[in-house]
């Protein structure tokens, strides 16, 4: 592309190029309650879908935790007399890393579950290869070890606005069950427009965008991996 | 990305100044890129970068927004040697 004192005539071509950050939230008490019932396997929280798949994604970690199918666990969402879940927004609903579940679960192994005893033989199985039980409540966000792993030199923008920072972030946890933690510069845009100098027109002709994104769903440990066979 | 490409060139309230109501009530007059407003888009995804969020798990429906604007302002400047710092950027601005 030709510097702006390069180009004459009606339509000039021009190419610019930026880079985003935004925050990241978490609600570190949210929960899936999960329990036995008529020999099915019910996953239960306060959330909404809207859209973004927030069931299919509880039906999907939860299976994937027991070696069973999607389609055999029970999700139950959309009632506030559920425990306590995440939020739904356009960007963000809860979704879980599988792996990552595992680690809570050997945070919180005491924590076994109270099962009714309906369970059919194939769920019965299922729970026992889990091998150290079934937490009766799941965290989905984490709060001081979230904090802990936070690499060196990433901090809460909140931290950047001095005490309003402070008072704004703990109204958020105690009002809205809300964590604002540190994002990163993690999108880039090249784009190219034609301007028609003539009319003022801009016409965007190309872009070309990079996102720094969530792991994929693959698990990641050896350990998930044995579980999911 | 075709989000931000409105929210440059195109999206605005605009306020009647005398009675104060708003004139882009609708869907008929609150300008939205179309599909001749829509560039070729190119995007690439890098699962990484957020190795410190408990979970590796981040909305990204807001930063694929954010550089949109910028980056067409500043290949308007490229193209024209024109800086613009408000938006809409439009013919009238």
């Amino acid at each position: 592309v030709r510097t702006p004192a390069s180009q004459t005539g009606r339509y000039r071509r021009g190419v610019g190029v930026a880079t985003g950050y935004w925050l990241y939230l978490w609600q570190p008490g949210s929960k899936v309650e999960l329990k036995v019932k008529d020999g099915r396997l019910v996953a239960s929280t306060a959330i909404q879908d809207i859209g973004t798949g927030s069931r299919t994604v509880i039906a999907n970690t939860v299976a994937h935790e027991f070696g069973l199918e999607p389609h055999e666990i029970e999700v139950h969402i959309g009632d506030s007399n559920l425990s306590e879940g995440p939020g739904s927004g356009g960007s963000r609903t809860p979704h879980r890393d599988p792996a990552h579940a595992a680690s809570d679960r050997q945070a919180q192994g005491r924590d076994r579950a109270e099962f009714e005893t309906q369970a059919g033989p194939r769920l019965e199985r299922a729970v026992a290869r889990h091998d150290r039980g079934i937490a009766r409540y799941q965290r989905l966000g984490g709060t001081s070890r979230g904090q802990q792993t936070m690499s060196p030199g990433v901090r809460s923008p909140l931290k950047e606005a001095g005490f309003m920072g402070i008072i704004f972030g703990w109204m958020m946890r105690r009002f809205s069950n809300m964590a604002i933690g540190a994002g990163v510069p993690s999108s880039v845009q090249v784009i190219e427009v034609e301007v028609d100098t003539w009319l003022g027109h801009v016409r965007v002709l190309n872009v070309h965008t990079a996102l720094l994104s969530e792991r994929s769903r693959r698990p990641r440990s050896p350990t998930v991996r044995r579980r999911a066979r | 990305v075709i989000q931000g490409i409105g929210y440059a060139l195109y999206e605005a309230r605009e306020v009647d100044p005398r009675t104060g109501d708003i004139l882009t009530a609708g869907m008929e007059d609150y300008r939205i890129p179309g599909i001749a407003d829509t560039p070729s888009i190119d995007v690439h995804f890098d699962e990484g970068g957020f190795d410190h969020v408990l979970g590796g798990s981040v909305g990204i429906g807001e930063v694929a927004t954010v550089p949109t604007s910028p980056a067409l302002a500043n290949a308007i400047r490229n193209a024209t040697g024109v800086r613009f710092t408000e938006i809409p950027i439009r013919p009238t601005a």
